[in-house]
This record gives C-alpha cells, sequence and structure tokens, in this order.
C-alpha cells in the first residue's frame, strides 16, 4: 500500500498537468440569447467551441420569462452573446439570478452598430429600433463583433474565428446581392409599406426602401382604438400597398387593417422561432428577401 | 343678578389650514429645489458643434449610407491588411482595395451599384489616393441624387501613425451633395469647408444608457 502510495504521490504532478491540460482544451462553451447569435456564433466558432442557448427553442423572447433551467444553463458557460439593447432584457436577469454577475463575460454584439430609431416615429422621442439582427449589412457588424470578442477570449483559435467570420459574411452578401440583382428591374417608386412589428427598419434600409408605418406603437404592444384609427388614416394618406406582418406571430389586428385599408399583406420572419442551427438566418433572411421581392414585384404590377 | 354672556368663538380649522398648507409647500419647495439639483441631463449626446449625430440628425438617405460605410471600415481594415501581408510587391505599394474591387468582388455596400445603391441617389464613390499618407486613405462619395443627400467621406488613419481616431475610421458629410473632394483632409480644413462628422449612436452607447455600465 505504501509502495502504490509513493508511486501516486510521484506521478501526481503529471496527473495534475494531464487534468489541468484536458480542462484547458475543453471547447469553450459559448452562450447565446437570441437565434440569430447561435447561427452568427456556430459559423465563427466551427467545431472549436460548443454554443449553449439560454432559453429552449420555443420561447418568444418578447415577453420571456425565466426558467430554473436557465440558471443551470448559464453556469455553464464561458461566455454569453447578448443584444444587449433592448430584446433579451430577461437575460441579465438569469445571470444575476445565477450569481454571475460580475464574473460571466458578455459579448454585447451591438457595440459596433450604429442604431437607427423605430421607423415611422416622426414628431415623436426616437427609440432605439433593437432588432439589428434582422437585416444584413448589421448583422454582419454584429459577426464580426462576435468574432473579435471570442478571439480575445481564445486567443489560440482568433484567426481562425476571424476567417470564418469573413467567409460567413461573404456569404451573407453573396445572399443579398442574390436579391438586389433579382429586384434591380423593379420600380421600387411604387412600393410603400407599412410593418405589424418595428422589426424590419434595418433590413428596409438596406435596400433603400422607408418603413411609411408601423402599427404596434411599441414592442409588444397593441395599439388603442385612437391609435388604431390614426395609423389606418396614415395609411391611406400614404397610399401604402403592402403591409408586413409577423410570420410566427397571429394577429386579428393585421386582418383588421387589410379590410380597412386594402393593402396586400406579406409575413416576415423575426428570426426567433424554431429550433437553433447554424444556417437558421440565411435560411429565414432568404425567405424573407423571397417575401419581399415578391411584395415589390406584386406592388409593382398594381401600378 | 345679571347674566353673563360669554362669547365662545367656534372652533375653526384655519390655523391647522394654515399650517398644513405651510408645511406642504416647504416639501414641496424643498422637493423641487432637490429635484432641480440632483437632476442628472439624459438623452442625445453631447456633440462638438462640427459633429452630427447618425441617430438624430441624419435622414433616412444619410442615415442608410453612413451604416453602410461604418460597416463597411471593419472590413476595409481587412483586407488592406491582407493586401500587405499576402499581397504582391506591386499590390503592397498601393494596399488599400479599389472601388471597383469593392463593387465587384466584395459586394460591399455602399460601394456595390445594386439596388441599394440605387435607390440610395447613385452616390459616384473614388477612392483618393493623393490623401493616402503612411497606409492611410480616403473614399469621396458624391453625385448622390436622393432628396436632401450629402457628400460622404471615409477616412482611414492609422492610429499607430499619429492621428487622432480611436477607431481608425471617421465619416464625414457636407450638405452639398456635389461638392468637390477636399484639397486635405486635416481636421480643421475639413470644418471651416462646411464638413461635419458623424459620430454614430452605437449599441455600447445604449447599453451604457440602459445599464449605467
Amino acid at each position: 500500500m505504501a509502495i502504490l502510495m509513493r508511486l501516486f504521490r510521484a506521478g501526481a504532478p503529471a496527473w495534475l498537468a494531464l487534468w489541468a491540460g484536458a480542462l484547458s482544451a475543453a471547447p469553450l462553451r459559448v452562450g447565446v440569447t437570441l437565434h440569430p447569435y447561435y447561427s452568427f456564433a456556430a459559423n465563427i466558432v466551427g467545431d472549436r467551441a460548443e454554443i449553449v442557448p439560454l432559453i429552449d427553442a420555443g420561447n418568444n423572447p418578447h415577453n420571456y420569462t425565466p426558467q430554473p433551467d436557465d440558471m443551470k444553463r448559464v453556469m455553464s458557460m464561458d461566455v454569453l452573446i447578448v443584444n444587449g439593447i433592448g430584446h433579451d432584457e430577461w437575460a441579465f436577469a438569469i445571470v444575476e439570478a445565477a450569481g454571475r454577475k460580475d464574473e460571466l463575460p458578455l459579448i454585447y454584439a451591438n457595440d459596433g452598430v450604429s442604431l437607427i430609431p423605430i421607423a415611422a416615429d416622426e414628431g415623436q422621442a426616437k427609440v432605439v429600433n433593437p432588432h439589428t439582427f434582422v437585416s444584413t449589412t448589421a448583422a454582419i457588424q454584429q459577426v464580426y463583433t462576435i468574432a473579435k470578442a471570442l478571439g480575445e477570449i481564445d486567443a489560440a483559435n482568433a484567426d481562425y474565428y476571424r476567417d470564418n467570420a469573413r467567409a460567413y459574411a461573404a456569404s451573407i452578401r453573396r445572399l443579398k446581392a442574390e436579391f438586389a440583382a433579382e429586384l434591380a428591374d423593379v420600380d421600387a417608386a411604387s412600393f410603400r409599406c407599412a410593418t405589424m412589428h418595428g422589426a424590419y427598419g434595418y433590413l428596409m434600409q438596406e435596400f433603400g426602401l422607408q418603413v411609411v408605418a408601423v402599427i404596434e406603437p411599441r414592442h409588444g404592444v397593441e395599439p388603442t382604438a385612437r391609435q388604431l384609427a390614426d395609423t389606418i388614416e396614415k395609411i391611406k394618406a400614404a397610399d401604402v400597398n403592402v403591409l408586413f406582418a409577423e410570420k410566427y406571430f397571429a394577429s386579428k389586428l393585421a386582418d383588421t387593417i387589410k379590410e380597412a385599408t386594402g393593402v396586400e399583406m406579406y409575413s416576415f420572419s423575426h428570426m426567433s422561432d424554431g429550433e437553433y442551427t447554424p444556417d437558421l438566418f440565411e435560411r429565414e433572411m432568404r425567405a424573407n428577401l423571397a417575401t419581399l421581392a415578391r411584395a415589390m414585384r406584386a406592388a409593382a404590377a398594381s401600378r | 343678578m345679571s347674566a353673563q354672556v360669554e362669547i365662545v368663538t367656534p372652533a375653526s380649522g384655519r390655523f391647522e389650514t394654515w399650517a398644513l398648507a405651510s408645511v406642504a409647500t416647504a416639501i414641496l419647495v424643498s422637493a423641487g429645489v432637490g429635484v432641480d439639483v440632483r437632476q442628472v441631463e439624459e438623452g442625445e449626446p453631447r456633440l462638438f458643434d462640427w459633429q452630427i449625430s447618425a441617430f438624430y440628425d441624419l435622414n433616412p438617405t444619410d442615415q442608410a449610407v453612413y451604416n453602410a460605410v461604418l460597416a463597411a471600415s471593419e472590413e476595409l481594415w481587412w483586407i488592406h491588411g491582407d493586401i500587405l501581408t499576402f499581397g504582391s510587391e506591386e499590390e503592397r505599394a498601393d494596399p488599400w482595395p479599389t472601388v471597383a474591387q469593392l463593387d465587384a468582388e466584395y459586394l460591399m455596400p455602399p460601394f456595390t451599384r445594386d439596388m441599394a445603391w440605387s435607390q440610395q441617389g447613385s452616390v459616384r464613390w473614388e477612392r483618393i489616393a493623393s490623401f493616402s499618407f503612411e497606409g492611410s486613405t480616403v473614399y469621396f462619395g458624391s453625385g448622390g441624387q436622393a432628396a436632401e443627400q450629402s457628400a460622404y467621406l471615409l477616412m482611414l488613419s492609422h492610429v499607430h501613425k499619429g492621428a487622432s481616431y480611436a477607431n481608425g475610421a471617421t465619416i464625414w458629410v457636407h450638405e452639398d451633395p456635389n461638392v468637390a473632394a477636399p484639397d486635405t483632409v486635416v481636421r480643421d480644413s475639413l470644418i471651416l469647408n462646411g464638413w461635419k462628422e458623424v459620430v454614430p449612436y452605437s449599441g455600447a452607447m445604449e447599453v451604457e444608457r440602459l445599464k449605467g455600465a
């Protein structure tokens, strides 16, 4: 027994070194709050880190209530990627409840993004639009911010992350270029749109299009009867011909407005539903751009 | 026996009313003074008079072009680094991509001539190599045809070469979309000639406002 103990003691430093090595070689566990951040992070880290969604798929991030399992997940993360400008406030409550407020590194994806106000807020106080992830240009900026921050945490893979980020950005740009080319011959002057939700300002801006009216006065807040009547008047006065509703959030309001104004209705994806997958962002963006193309062609044909 | 008459003053709340009113007034006045003294000004970020806010001051077209230029500036530095590292000797002598490359090869807004480019006024972009100094360069956009559109200047400057821009990129606008390219990009000269530096309202600023971080 004594011999065994002596052998163990003699080998202890080597065992500890091996154990420490195994720990340090463990892949980074990168937490994400929203579906697009899962796609961004997965495309940046490839197989050199593990992506952990903070909340289960199928929840609505607009009115999410933290659950006990969220705290378990946050305990296992090395870093958490957040929107931080109003779309995932519940994440901060979870981090605080888990006691990791002062020690879990947070990557604020929007740090370098130049924010825009919610569209069609003329005459009112300008309110920041937090939907930077429903876009291509602002999405690419967030991909770069995330890649740089991950490279600082995991310096050994910094170049790998940067190269992947650039390749992913190029892929997003090609996607946008594909639809921009398809729409090159469409007369955009006849396209005048309103949206149910303020989520699409960045996307429209990238195509040089303006949103005339946003139906919900604030995020997830249904308009009062007075506000709805005013919006309907605004839609009629501005000759709006297209209304974009939410793909996964049914609303009777959209039907009411369609009935009152005669606008054509289409649905955009808010990119916050379904399973977390690396290709979700590009798949949903492709669907949104196809919808935009259909709407623009229909608007041009109707004039 | 004469009857004594005593006049009894009816109970009145007059004194209490005055006392209460005085105390209430004192509380209101002291609270007002306190609020006035302690209030923290919040709202639009403070800017110099030669700066404007991308969030508050730019019209939608300028805002769209500005946001595209700001996003491009990050990648322009990376392309610049690639050319310096992997480029031929000839490429390293002029280590910034041309506008033609940004259009066709990189599909990079706002330089690429796609639908957004035409919707946003069909701005003519050029790289002004004559301003290049010690590795820095300038992209100049003019001739935009959208209503109330500006001219644009993207300056990419090496921080370690003594330039004053911590992020290595500054973006300026001029209210005349057809203004001639500036003769120099020295800051004071740009200011004197009507250029305004655009300051973003970034996600970092919004996080600071929301969380005081």
